[in-house]
């Protein structure tokens, strides 16, 4: 038991702030094979007295120590430790793991992160929280993609658990892992930039490709849809249609994410959303194939023909039906009404509710609304929940009407000020990342590579000949590097 | 009684072809309308007013049996007869000549046969100038008995044995003459343009006047307005009028240009490029109703120039190049005067819109809004107070929005852009051998190495 406990502690050394970052590397690599070198006496020796160990141990600076114990723990079908004991154990060194120390021993944070999405230690709101803040801890930005971000999202989504994940679903990915990285500085080097350490070598992320990001996106759309956040659902599916591709290769998803995203379109901006520059063209003329329906009904949502709109929804039941946009449809049936009303905005300043009722007819039945008191709730409600700016005015022959306020909300220099300031932080913070993942690409080796042709290039032009030619091969060269570069 | 139900039978019929129904009376009669023009363009415009205008429809289908009579073209024959069959039944026109159909359809074929007899002698002898008229004779043939298509291609083997520039000219006007007749207007655009395109044309001052005019046709039918609005105008009327005699009359130049004009161009450019023109002048002097309408204009007293169109609109519905943009040119005219009156102000009661241009006691209220929502006119309607608001802007407020639109578009464009960036470092895009794992996406599959 001494021996295994001075194993067990032998690091952190309590000298620690003094250490480089030479010898720090050089501590933890010793402690971590230590650990894996246990004897077989000392590992029996932890699971019987499991929790006198983990009491040994301080989660948040003996981190390495804390994840092996509980993982040894885990891995024998039944441990000598109260269930809430050990349930306490994993919340903790969750919530309070040194990151720079987990870059060693990423397999085991991982292992336990996966456990914990299985959803079948904690009820749903704990696991989804514990598993949101431990990917926080790890990259405070959640900038960067991991396996684990699609467990998190389907096990939010799955369980209907989304509040407590929402503070990583909303991040902007930046950067994804990237295979056979070569690092030459210290893993606990604090400055390491992130595709440094989370990788599959440090064991941080599983395998990631093409599918697990697009399908991340997608859930993520699923999500926002169930919470009717229309325009981030949107948002998200944007970044699954527009999904970069090479050889005209289109995938499944992205093709199903078209078909929601012309819906969603609708219900977030009121009319027929417009493909981001930088879809490519096969995927376009795919979608076009695909969802010639969807585009024919979406095309109907901004116009006043009713009639029109209800029959193309009507006469296309089964193929809603089939790609399961069944309620998708519905919520655009039900907005149709409430944005012919929202669009009368640009045309009145006030309206009255007989006009509305008599311009606007329902999407559902294609009918105009029976009475003006229907046509008073209806606006009544959009004026409640936001959607609408205005009010109900009661006019001079006692009839109704609807007066449009403004939509500029901009009224003090120090507000706009601020926005102005924050943009410009938010791209200043941009371009540093644009400029590391420029040094990253830099060093690819496939740039590399090109950049020793392009050299060779130049030698073999300057040898050959000189005068006019040479100088008009220089102008080419030149645009070539830049279009490359 | 009888003959007001033949009437009512054919109009119905010409109704549900998709034919315009004018009714009321236009300010010409049949007889001295026609008279203005020469060539075949006389019965498609007999026919047109048969068709549409009420008054005049038996009038025109007589004239048109006796036109089509006067020519060898069975086919014209035929439809005039049939027209005027329904429409006016007791008319001796509308017994049918068979004896004369039968000769001429004889008479017809044999001269078809003796022309290709002669085209091939030519074309053994090899002597290109005499294969070219033979496919020149052989094309007014064609034209004559109505075979406008074979006729284009006749005109269209004349351009291989061209050797000058006026076999060039003469093989161009031919099909600008057939494409006109066949309403093909994107070839005689192409085919005007390969006119002027020539270089030291002789007497190209006489042909000046009908290269316009027919490429203002083509663009007038083509919908493209302010381009044949320019054409018309550029007509030189010192030209040779001769050149387009019998296609269009200077009255119809007139009409068209004012018209396309007022409804396509500015007040500065209606003054300098319309009414200080000093050669639109010359064809305005046959048209002083237009000439009135645009001073109006000019002048700010829309109500008195809308009127004074009203007044045009009839005569233009049984133009042959005008009827089927009339509807279309008229909205523009008239919604460019509502814009126009409501510029001075920032706020005016419908009341007194409706009073200057309200029609029939009805409100222009829902014109108003088709107007506002189709963004030709920038205002807002107050239902309550019955005014028409002009949407003032507060620049400032305009700025900042925008700033901070470009600011977050930007953000959010260097966003996605850095992250495809890295999505393809790491070799992450979706590609075609990959198609065939995603089909498993929906049973779970997700394990795979990473690629890159």
């Amino acid at each position: 038991m001494e021996q295994l406990a001075s194993v067990l502690t032998s690091y952190p050394p309590n000298s620690a702030s003094s250490t480089t970052l030479k010898q720090q590397d050089e501590l933890i690599r010793v402690y971590v094979s230590a650990l894996a070198k246990l004897s077989a006496s000392s590992k029996r020796l932890i699971l019987e007295q499991p929790e006198a160990i983990l009491k040994l141990l301080d989660p948040a600076k003996n981190s390495i120590g804390y994840l092996f114990v509980v993982n040894a723990i885990l891995n024998v079908s039944e441990p000598r430790i109260g269930r809430s004991s050990l349930l306490d154990a994993i919340v903790v060194i969750l919530l309070s793991f040194d990151p720079l120390q987990v870059r060693y021993v990423g397999n085991l944070l991982l292992l336990l992160l996966e456990l914990v999405g299985a959803g079948k230690l904690f009820p749903p709101r704990v696991a989804v929280e514990v598993l949101a803040t431990a990917m926080l801890r790890l990259d405070p930005n959640a900038s960067m993609f991991t396996s684990t971000h699609l467990l998190l999202a389907n096990y939010a989504y799955e369980t209907d658990c989304v509040e407590p994940a929402l503070k990583v679903l909303e991040r902007d990915i930046t950067t994804y892992p990237i295979a056979g990285q070569k690092e030459q500085r210290f893993l606990c080097d604090p400055e390491l930039p992130l595709t440094s350490y989370i990788s599959i070598q440090t064991g941080l992320t599983g395998p990631v490709k093409a599918a697990t990001v697009l399908e991340y996106d997608f859930v993520r759309a699923l999500i926002y849809m169930s919470r009717r956040e229309w325009t981030k659902a949107r948002k998200a599916l944007e970044r699954v249609i527009a999904y970069p591709t090479k050889d005209k290769g289109v995938s499944k998803i992205m093709v199903d994410a078209h078909k929601k995203w012309l819906l969603v379109g609708l219900l977030s901006d009121g009319e027929v959303p417009s493909f981001p520059g930088y879809t490519s063209a096969a995927a376009k003329s795919a979608y076009n194939v695909t969802a010639s329906s969807y585009r024919d009904v979406a095309s109907l949502f901004s116009t006043p023909n009713a009639i029109e709109f209800v029959g193309g929804v009507e006469s296309n039941r089964p193929i809603w039906l089939e790609d399961g946009n069944m309620s998708l449809i519905q919520e655009v049936q039900v907005a149709y009404q409430k944005w012919q009303i929202l669009n009368l905005r640009r045309i009145y300043r006030e309206v009255s509710i007989y006009k509305i009722q008599e311009s606007t007819s329902s999407g559902e039945t294609g009918e105009p609304l029976a009475n003006p008191q229907q046509v008073i709730s209806v606006v009544q409600k959009m004026i409640d929940n936001k959607t609408l700016k205005g009010e109900i005015t009661v006019g001079p022959d006692s009839e109704s009407f609807l007066t449009f306020r403004d939509e500029q909300e901009w009224s003090s220099e120090k507000d706009f000020a601020k926005e102005i300031a924050q943009a410009h932080h938010n791209i200043n913070l941009l371009s540093q990342e644009y400029k590391a993942s420029n040094e990253r690409l830099s060093g690819h080796r496939d740039y590399v590579r090109f950049m020793i042709r392009e050299q060779k290039r130049i030698d073999k032009d300057d040898s050959d000949a000189g005068g006019f030619d040479a100088q008009i091969e220089d102008e080419d060269l030149m645009n070539d590097i830049v279009h490359h570069g | 009684m009888g003959a007001k139900l033949d009437l009512l039978a054919f109009f119905s019929r010409m109704k549900s072809q998709g034919a315009i129904i004018v009714e009321d009376l236009p300010k010409f009669d049949v007889e001295s309308y026609i008279s203005n023009y020469q060539g075949r363009t006389r019965y498609d415009r007999l026919m047109l007013i048969g068709e549409s205008s009420v008054p005049l429809c038996v009038d025109a289908l007589k004239a048109a049996v006796v036109e089509a009579k006067n020519g060898r073209d069975v086919g014209r024959y035929r439809g005039a007869w049939e027209y005027t069959r329904i429409a006016a039944p007791n008319e001796p026109e509308a017994i049918r000549d068979d004896a004369w159909i039968e000769s001429t359809e004889t008479a017809n074929k044999a001269e078809t046969a003796r022309l290709e007899v002669e085209l091939k002698g030519y074309r053994n002898n090899l002597i290109k100038e005499s294969i070219r008229m033979g496919n020149e004779d052989i094309g007014t043939h064609f034209e004559e008995i109505g075979l406008l298509k074979e006729a284009a291609e006749a005109y269209g083997r004349m351009r291989h044995d061209v050797s000058s520039t006026k076999h060039i000219l003469d093989c161009a006007q031919h099909l600008v003459s057939v494409a006109l007749q066949r309403r093909d207007w994107v070839s005689v655009i192409s085919n005007v343009s390969k006119i002027s395109g020539l270089q030291a044309v002789e007497g190209e001052q006489d042909l000046q006047p009908y290269l316009k005019a027919v490429s203002g046709i083509g663009q007038l039918g083509m919908g493209k307005y302010h381009e044949a609005a320019a054409s018309f105008l550029q007509i030189n009327s010192n030209g040779s009028l001769e050149s387009f005699q019998g296609l269009v009359t200077p009255n119809d130049i007139a009409i068209y240009g004012g018209l396309l004009a007022l409804a396509t161009m500015d007040r500065n450019d209606l003054q300098t490029k319309v009414l200080d023109s000093s050669t639109f002048r010359t064809f305005l002097e046959h048209e002083p109703h237009v000439r009135k309408a645009i001073s109006l204009f000019i002048n700010g007293r829309y109500s008195n120039c809308l009127s004074m169109l009203d007044a045009l609109q009839t005569d233009c519905l049984l133009d042959l190049y005008m009827q089927k943009h009339v509807a279309t040119i008229f909205t523009r005219i008239r919604r460019k005067c509502i814009v126009q009156y409501f510029i001075p102000f920032s706020c005016v009661t419908l009341q007194s819109l409706d009073e200057a241009f309200g029609r029939g006691g009805n409100s222009i209220e829902d014109e108003l809004a088709s107007m506002i929502r189709d963004g030709a006119l920038s205002a807002r309607i107050d239902s309550k107070s019955k005014l028409l608001v002009a949407v003032s802007t507060d620049p400032r407020a305009q700025m900042q929005a925008k700033a901070l639109d470009v600011a977050r578009k930007y953000e959010q464009e260097a966003k996605e852009r850095l992250r495809r960036i890295n999505v393809i470092a790491s070799g992450l895009e979706v590609s075609r051998g990959k198609r065939q794992m995603d089909e498993h996406w929906y049973e779970g599959e997700r394990t795979s190495a990473l690629t890159g």
